[in-house]
């Protein structure tokens, strides 16, 4: 490699102030994540290195940056109790990105950096992927690329906000064509595993279920998924997105059955028949960490890839890391199980020893008034409408052993969880079976885009009830107690309590009576839909039929050829762009041919200087050399009328003379040479 | 014989025949010519050391793309490969369309730098950022046509022996806007340093009759320089006499004005019989050097060529050219 | 007889006057026809005059002749208002401007004001004498001379004032054959301006004129022009380049002297044979390079080139 031009030279001021602006711009998004000292190493080294520039300090010695570099780390793992997690390599990233600024001498030293700087922006994105910080991260990119473009810009030792532009402008050109590569790029499955982020772990609701867990999910305002229905959105009451069923009660706390628990045949879902018009929705899911999926009931997936349990809820085989779309079909008329089988009789009914005996009093009292076992049902409900039972997101805490009694004679005041819990406990208990469904109940139907945005505040449990001849039927007994959370949703239900995101006050959830905050907040979440589904929801399986769509068949040849096209249409008109103002205009056909004379002149020994007019060289050529008299001063008068004369300047006539002009340069007289 | 620079600057046995025919490619692609627009045919483009690099980042960037199957981390590898692509464009059009003019070569004695000046223009109104101008073993200058039309380059050249000294072919070279590639072009500017022989003090003065003067000594009379008074004398013209002293009532005076006849001095040949070609030139570069500091007039006689006496910068550059060119054919260009 | 026949009638006859200067005689025509003033620069004796003379009489235009020394006022050249005692009022007495060629005999011999106020009515073809404006009859030319030798006691113009002047001219002592006829026929007691015939009438001096505003220019040709203006602002031997009226002045003369030589389109022979005359005054040399105007031009002429490389 030949040296460097800019090597040996200093950075320039401009690309300096424009490095640490790009560093801070890299770091801001991280800021939440980041323990506060990662953010003084920042402050630290960008004032040191400013000083340093002023002269009032010098660069650290050898010993100095291994012992920053050495405390960084310890630091890290003292901070995070590992090196090895996605965070703790983020911040040593960061730390050695703040560290460079230190060593920034040389150019040399600005491209690592810089190219530091790309890779951050990328780490960024496996945080977030939202449209808002995905604009942020271009204009990152769009800062880091000012960077290294001030950088070849000798002798700019003022900032200049201009520079901003040309990077930009290249981007603007690069962006098209990373668009080809985007959707034509083949996605792979990943190589290797990779560390994963750790404690902004698992969400939404949790395979275990303990009083008190789905009302503390309902604090949040995460969105969970979107829904997009093919056809009409069913109504609201109807939008129980089943996620898991519990079926195990255990200390206390519901549980789901493990995979090995269950015997051979019970392994796939009894085979039932759709009844009534399917629906037909896409659901639009963010990251869980988990395995199961939401659906409505008796659904089957529209593609590869998701499982059916036997107790008729999806599943993916692998926990859903990123965001995952699917489509589904539920037909809810569907009777679930209509014959039960006898293990699934006995562990649907099965409750633990010795627990709760006055639900089991209560349970056993009912029964007995009752017919039938839907009759039963029927008493519970109005046993929890009779009785002073309130839905209220802050439930008085239950003691672990026979907190069902506590619940139902003392307090009375619980959340969705806990009626579900007090209903299936008073249907075992009664020997009809039930069991535990949570999942999320409504959700927020946007009229921008009709999707059904289901937040984590959505959350819900409820209960199955397995009728003779109906199969599982549902019941959700917080239904009973307030009418309002199934009609109306959470907000409504706790409005008098005034608990409804508490602890969020700048959720613009909170706002949703303020019409343009959330008309606002509506079109946002509409334009995030169609982000997910489209681009950062993009994988090998839309990648197939976007491809198929387009091509008809993907065979290699086809797939280079669109790349190659579309690279050859965006690049060429940037070329042309970018050269138009610097080729130099072309010179007139018969200045070239006048230049051709001269050429051949000078072979003869008679070379025009520079500023020597045609007429004047001709004259000349004829006395040198009078043997090409004649012949030179005919084709420098014909020049001399094509070039500067006025007459005769329509196109047919000019291009005669020009075909005479290079004919007579070609009949070059042959004795002519003298010399 | 013009000494190659570029063919001298050490390059081992191996890569010699190679680097030959790549020279030879060069002169049939990139001919001598005094200014030399630069256009696809002139212009090399390659990856620089920070490209490869660049790479490097960008293969990063497309396993974590794909290890953690985040389509913007994808996006991000796509862009900016194809910022690369459209960098190429950018470096390319950085160069495009400058046009060098050789201007001038200063002449310079052996072991010293000769300056080169060229002039910088570009075709149109776009800007050329961080061009890099540098001849092999040459100074080398950084310039931009940012806000300019033209601008002149003077570059450094340590010569060799006397004669006509060939700098080689100048590097133009870019990295502008990103550093990831390197665009450049060899141009043979047919410019060429005059070399004077090496000026080397000896005793023996020049010509059969030593470094004597053989000019008068002061001679008075003529009327260049002022002198002072004498008193008149008949015969003085009346131009001469100092009439606003008569004005005041003194003795008639004359005013006295004095020329110094020139001394001329002959750098002769023929007054080092016996001694080697080289060495008796450098012994007359040296009398040329040191009469004219005295400001005492000297000609040149070589076999062949005769400079008549004189002094001054013009006269002495004809002196020393001539004494650089002896035997070397070419007249000056 | 065509103008151009005239023309070169007009040059064969001042020729008689002024031996051996054939190529003057035509840059000082051609300035005339471009409607242009004269500057003529030399040392006495070299036939300033002569030449200024005879130039009135072939184009049979009133001549008068002013010797500017120190003392001139700005009214003896303009005229001054008299009191008339027979008619009690002011008559306006002329002064000798009014004419149509006016000979400025050692214009740097005056001082700056009455050279500024010749230099004003040459610009714009009238006087304003207390307070009333008078046009000069038309066609109106200066010819002014000026001896380059700037003795004490002499005032050289300005050089924001010798771009008013569209040529400037140097004589030069005549060849020695030329000089040998004229010393021949010194003995001849007539001047010989005194019966040179009058070749072009003012009828004709304006048609050649508007024929020569006809000359076709071609883009290459402006091309060339501009790339020679561009060079003279853009060097740094240059410390005044040519201004847009000198390009302007360039072009025109370029144009008549086209016509001049009977060509319907200017080719750049005709730009480079009027440039010393047109952009050497107007050029001013910085200050470390040695060389006068004249060294400019050739510098322009020797290093722009005629086609674009």
């Amino acid at each position: 490699m030949k040296r460097d031009p800019a090597a040996g030279t200093l950075i320039p001021r401009n690309a300096l102030v424009w490095i640490i602006i790009s560093q801070f711009a890299l770091l801001a998004p991280h800021l939440l994540r980041l323990p506060l000292w990662l953010v003084l190493v920042y402050l630290g080294t960008a004032v040191w290195r400013l000083l340093v520039f002023q002269g009032r300090a010098s660069f650290p010695g050898r010993l100095v940056r291994a012992s920053l570099a050495l405390g960084g780390c310890v630091a890290v793992f003292l901070s995070y109790g590992n090196l090895l997690g996605l965070e703790p390599t983020v911040a040593l990233l960061l730390i050695a990105f703040a560290f460079k600024l230190l060593e920034l001498v040389k150019p040399k030293d600005a491209y690592v950096l810089l190219f530091l700087g790309y890779f951050i922006c990328v780490i960024g994105f496996l945080f977030s992927q939202d449209i808002l910080f995905v604009l942020y991260s271009l204009f990152t990119l769009v800062l880091v690329t000012t960077g290294l473009v001030a950088l070849h810009r000798p002798r700019e030792d003022r900032f200049r906000l201009g520079s901003l532009r040309l990077p930009a402008l290249m981007l603007a050109q690069a962006f098209p064509l990373m668009l080809v590569l985007f959707f034509l790029f083949p996605r792979i499955g990943p190589l290797w595993t990779v560390p994963v982020k750790s404690h902004a772990a698992k969400t939404g609701v949790s395979d275990f279920m303990r009083p008190g867990d789905i009302s503390e999910l309902s604090q949040s305002d995460d969105v969970a998924f979107r829904v997009q229905f093919d056809g009409d959105i069913p109504p609201k009451s109807e939008l129980y997105w089943r996620g898991l069923v519990f079926s195990v009660l255990e200390e206390g706390a519901w549980r789901s059955l493990r995979y090995n628990e269950l015997p051979g045949l019970e392994l796939r879902p009894p085979p039932v028949e759709p009844e009534g018009e399917p629906l037909e929705y896409t659901v639009l899911m963010l990251p869980t960490q988990q395995n199961w999926l939401y659906s409505l009931r008796y659904a089957q997936p529209a593609q590869r890839g998701i499982l059916s349990t036997a107790d008729y809820r999806l599943y993916s085989p692998v926990e859903i890391e990123e965001q995952l779309q699917y489509r589904v079909r539920s037909w809810p008329l569907t009777a679930l199980d209509p014959e039960l089988s006898d293990w699934r009789r006995e562990t649907e009914l099965t409750l633990p020893e010795q627990d709760n005996p006055a639900t089991r009093e209560l349970a056993q009292r009912l029964r007995s008034e009752a017919a039938d076992a839907s009759a039963y049902v029927d008493s519970v409900l109005q046993h929890f409408r009779d009785q002073p039972f309130v839905y209220t997101l802050q439930p008085p805490l239950l003691t672990a052993e026979n907190s069902m009694d506590q619940f139902l004679l003392q307090t009375r005041r619980g959340f969705c969880e806990h009626y579900a819990y007090a209903f299936v406990v008073m249907m075992r208990a009664a020997g009809v079976p039930a069991r535990v469904v949570a999942g999320y109940q409504g959700g927020e139907i946007n009229p921008v885009n009709r999707t059904v945005i289901v937040h984590q505040f959505d959350a819900h449990a409820w209960a199955e009830v397995w009728l003779e001849g109906r199969g599982w039927v549902r019941i959700d007994p917080t239904a009973a107690v307030s009418p309002d959370r199934i009609e109306l949703g959470l907000e409504e239900a706790v409005a008098a309590e005034g608990s409804f995101l508490a602890n969020s006050p700048l959720s613009p959830l909170r706002y949703r009576g303020v019409n343009w905050v959330n008309m606002l907040r509506l079109r946002y979440d509409a334009l995030t839909y169609r982000w997910q589904s489209w681009v950062t929801g993009f994988d090998g399986e839309e990648q197939y039929r976007l491809l198929q769509d387009l091509f008809g068949s993907i065979r290699a040849p086809v797939f280079a050829g669109a790349i190659l096209l579309s690279g050859l249409v965006v690049l060429i008109p940037v070329g042309w762009l970018l050269l138009q103002h610097r080729r130099p205009r072309p010179l007139p056909p018969e200045q070239r041919l006048f230049l051709e004379f001269c050429e051949q002149m000078r072979r003869q020994g008679i070379t025009r200087t520079t500023g020597e007019a045609p007429g004047s060289f001709g004259r000349r050529v004829a006395r040198e050399a009078p043997k090409l008299a004649g012949w030179a001063m005919e084709l420098t008068e014909a020049f001399e009328q094509l070039a500067y004369g006025g007459k005769s300047r329509d196109a047919a006539a000019y291009r005669q003379q020009l075909a005479g002009l290079r004919q007579r340069l070609r009949r070059v007289p042959q004795s002519g040479s003298e010399r | 014989m013009p000494v190659n620079a570029a063919e001298t600057t050490g390059r081992d046995a191996a890569s010699g025949r190679f680097s030959r025919q790549f020279s030879r490619w060069l002169v049939r692609r990139i001919p001598p010519a005094r200014s030399i627009t630069l256009d696809q045919r002139r212009i090399f483009i390659f990856p620089s050391l920070p490209g490869f690099f660049f790479f490097v980042l960008l293969l990063l960037i497309l396993l974590t793309a794909i290890n953690y199957q985040n389509n913007m981390a994808y996006a991000v590898a796509f862009l900016l490969a194809t910022l690369f692509v459209v960098s190429i464009l950018h470096t390319y059009a950085n160069l495009a369309g400058l046009t060098l003019h050789a201007l001038s070569a200063t002449p310079a004695f052996p072991g010293q730098r000769s300056e080169f000046r060229l002039r910088l223009q570009r075709s149109g109104k776009a800007a050329h950022y961080a061009l890099r101008l540098s001849w092999p073993q040459g100074s080398d200058s950084l310039v931009s046509l940012a806000d300019r039309d033209s601008c002149e380059v003077s570059l450094y050249v340590p010569v060799g022996n006397r004669g006509w000294h060939n700098p080689g072919r100048l590097l133009l070279e870019s990295r502008y806007p990103l550093g990831l590639l390197r665009c450049w072009t060899w141009l043979d500017l047919d410019l060429q340093a005059l070399v004077y022989p090496r000026p080397l003090a000896t005793a023996a003065p020049p010509g059969g009759d030593g470094g004597r003067p053989e000019g008068n000594a002061v001679e008075t009379a003529g009327s260049d320089d002022f002198h002072g008074f004498r008193s008149y004398r008949p015969g003085d013209s009346l131009r001469q006499v100092h009439w606003k002293a008569v004005a005041r009532g003194h003795s008639l005076q004359s005013k006295v004005y004095a020329a110094y006849a020139s001394r001329t001095a002959w750098l002769d040949w023929d007054a080092f019989p016996g001694i080697a070609t080289e060495q008796r030139l450098s012994y007359l570069c040296y009398w040329a050097l040191a009469l004219e500091r005295r400001g005492e007039d000297y000609g040149l006689s070589l076999p062949g060529v005769d400079i008549a006496p004189a002094s001054g910068e013009a006269h002495q550059g004809r002196i020393l050219a001539a004494l650089a060119l002896y035997q070397h054919g070419a007249a000056a260009s | 007889m065509d103008t151009v026949g005239a023309i070169d009638d007009a040059v064969a006859e001042v020729g008689k006057a002024l031996l051996g200067k054939e190529a003057q005689i035509r840059l000082a025509l051609c300035c005339l026809l471009a409607r242009g003033h004269l500057l003529i620069e030399d040392l006495p004796g070299m036939g300033k005059t002569t030449l200024s003379h005879a130039l009135a009489a072939v184009l049979g235009l009133a001549y008068r002749r002013v010797q500017f020394t120190s003392d001139l006022l700005p009214a003896d050249i303009l005229g001054v208002s008299v009191y008339d005692r027979n008619d009690a009022s002011f008559t306006f007495h002329p002064g000798p401007i009014f004419t149509q060629v006016l000979l400025a005999d050692e214009i740097n011999r005056t001082t700056p004001r009455t050279q500024s106020a010749l230099l004003e009515a040459m610009a714009e073809g009238q006087v304003t004498v207390e307070g009333e404006t008078r046009r000069l009859p038309q066609p109106f030319f200066v010819i002014a001379t000026q001896n380059p030798i700037h003795q004490s006691g002499t005032y050289p113009l300005p050089e924001s004032q010798l771009d008013r002047f569209l040529m400037r001219l140097q004589l030069g002592y005549p060849d020695a054959q030329a000089e040998r006829q004229m010393l021949l026929s010194s003995g001849a007691q007539q001047t010989p301006e005194a019966v040179l015939r009058r070749c072009l009438s003012p009828g004709e001096l304006e048609s050649c004129r508007a024929a020569a505003a006809e000359v076709h220019v071609a883009d290459s040709l402006l091309d060339y022009l501009q790339r020679l203006v561009g060079f003279s602002r853009e060097r740094p031997e240059f410390a005044v380049g040519l201004s847009p009226r000198g390009a302007l002045a360039l072009l025109n003369c370029a144009r008549t002297w086209a016509f001049m030589n009977r060509r319907q389109h200017v080719v750049p022979e005709d730009l480079q044979a009027v440039l010393p005359a047109v952009a050497a005054h107007r050029l001013v040399p910085s200050g470390d390079y040695a060389g006068d105007g004249h060294a400019l031009v050739d510098l322009l002429q020797r290093s722009v080139d005629v086609i674009r490389p």
